[in-house]
Formats: C-alpha cells, structure tokens, sequence
C-alpha cells in the first residue's frame, strides 16, 4: 500500500475507525470530547501529525501536583508514548499528553490507521490513569487544549 | 532531489530493523558505533551521544541523545523538571526526562530527549531517513538546551 499525502478526508476516514464520534473545530482540526477529556487531532502535509489531549481536571493543591508530575516523569521516561506534561494556566496545572509523526513524506492508510489508534489509546489511556490516580479532581473547564504552535 | 525522496514514489512501507536503520545512517554519511549486544547504534552528534535502537517486539524505534551531569545538589532537580515539561510543552518532536545513575565521579543526573517512532506498519526509505533526522536534529537540540538549563542553574552569569 503505497504512501500519499495528508489530507482531511483521510484522516477523518481514519478516526472514523475508531469508531468515537467527533466535531470538526474552528480551524478543521478533529475534537473528540467528553466530561473528562480533550482530544485533537490535526496534521498537514509540511511535517506534522497530532494527536493531542487534556485532561479537564485543575490541579491546585501541591500534593496533587507532586502525584501528577511522578505520574509524568514516570510516563515519558519508561513509555513509548504518549509525551505527557503538566501546563500551566491561570486557574492551576492542566495535564495533557499527545503523540506526534512526520508527516512530510505522506502516510499509507494502514500506517494513518495506526497512527490514530495507537495514539489515541495511549494518551486517553494515560489521562485516564490520571483520572484513576487522583479521582477526587473533577473536570473544571471545557475550552479546547490550546495549540502549540510551531512545529519544530 | 535525494535518492530516498526519488524512490519514494514506488516503495511501499516495509518493516523495519537495525540492519535497515544502520543502512540508512551510513548513506547519510554518519559514522555508526555498535553495541556489543549489537541491539543498539551509536555515535556522537555534537558531542551529544545518539543511540538508536528497537524494542523487543521489532515495533517501536527510539532515538535517544543523552548528556550526564553532576547530581551533588538535590536542589536542581525540581527546577531542571521543570525545564524538561517546557521542553515538552513548547515543542512538536521529542520527549525531555530525567534520570539519576551513578558515574565515575559519583551521582549524576542524566538529561534524555527521545524521539519514537511506531514501526509496526513499516516505513518507506524516505520516512525512515526522515524520522532518524528528525531524531537527531530534535534529540542534539533537545539535550543541549537542557543542559544550556543546568549550566544557567548552577553557575549564574555574575550580574554587571
């Protein structure tokens, strides 16, 4: 199955197979939500491929934090994914975790398949774990996870 | 255009080992060192060391740059933590850890960016060239800017 180039429709025929349903955000990204967790995904055809998520609960309280930073350092350091971090806003620390591929040399459907798959079971698996491990936090916000901005 | 992009057009995804990704290298013209276990490629990039290797399973492939530094003051490590999470908040490749491991002149924290990539469908020649310079560039970056971190932390430039 030959590789081809990024494409709205493919990546919707993709996610479509994860059966979840989703919406399409304001600049054509794919959201999948629901009480507990943001997930976005996104790509181009210039080099980037996302699957990100947030978890909607605020962690305030310095314990909390200290659990959710282990559960962080612990995730990147001995997974293959996702890349999970604590974001700082204006109410508390947010964790989120995402997973990313170079998309420039296109993909095949197969390896688009995957790609959603896998990423999307590792980073709702791993924010759901944070749920598990910290179940008195409750969801505190419903904006989307902000874009990251540039690709490096 | 480059050999890989001129023969991406008619290959198709194909699985991925060591031997491929040594191949790869060496036509790039990077000078590889094996491990004697010989499940894991090495070389230094800027003076950064860069391995690469794959997991037990042939699935996911890790490239890894790694640079150690003394560990004598616990004090570093929650703001280098923090250095690592913005790493990882404010860029698209790569992941920024810590660890601690004991060295030749005692304890010291290792700074590691990895980059991963899901092999299981296999990858073109050019996807497999792409990702392992991506690797390198975000790995090399990655670590030096670590430990461009730990230097500030630990020897403050003197105020004017």
């Amino acid at each position: 199955m030959s590789v081809q180039p990024l494409s709205p429709a493919r990546l919707a025929a993709a996610l479509d197979t994860t059966g979840l349903p989703y919406q399409r955000g304001p600049a054509g990204e794919f959201v999948v939500s629901d009480k507990h967790l943001f997930l976005v995904l996104e790509g181009d055809t210039e080099g980037k491929l996302q699957l990100r998520g947030m978890w909607r609960a605020v962690i305030e309280q310095d314990e909390d934090f200290s659990q959710a930073a282990a559960m962080v350092l612990d995730c990147c350091a001995h997974r293959h994914g996702p890349k999970a971090y604590l974001l700082e806003t204006e109410a508390g620390h947010r964790l989120g975790a995402e997973c990313a591929a170079y998309s420039a040399s296109g993909f095949s459907t197969e390896q688009l398949e995957n790609f959603v798959q896998t990423s999307l079971a590792m980073v709702a698996g791993f924010l759901q774990e944070a749920q598990g491990a910290l179940p008195h936090l409750t969801p505190g916000g419903g904006e989307e996870p902000a874009n990251k901005g540039e690709s490096k | 255009m480059t050999w890989w992009k001129a023969a991406q057009a008619k290959e198709n995804p194909a699985p991925v080992d060591l031997e491929r990704v040594g191949q790869v290298l060496s036509a790039q013209g990077f000078d590889m060192n094996q491990a004697a276990d010989q499940e894991v490629l090495g070389a230094h990039f800027d003076d950064i060391l860069v391995t690469f290797r794959l997991d037990a399973q042939g699935r996911f492939l890790t490239v890894s740059g790694t640079e150690s530094v003394p560990f004598s003051d616990p004090q570093y490590l929650g703001f280098m933590a923090g250095a690592a999470n913005t790493w990882n908040t404010s860029t698209f490749f790569g992941t920024a850890y810590l660890g601690t491991s004991l060295g030749e002149r005692g304890q010291q924290l290792d700074l590691t960016v990895d980059h991963v990539t899901d092999c299981a469908p296999g990858l073109t020649t050019a996807q497999l060239c792409d990702t392992l310079e991506m690797g390198i560039t975000v790995c090399v970056e990655g670590v030096r800017t670590l430990l461009g971190q730990y230097e500030n932390a630990t020897n403050p430039p003197a105020e004017a």
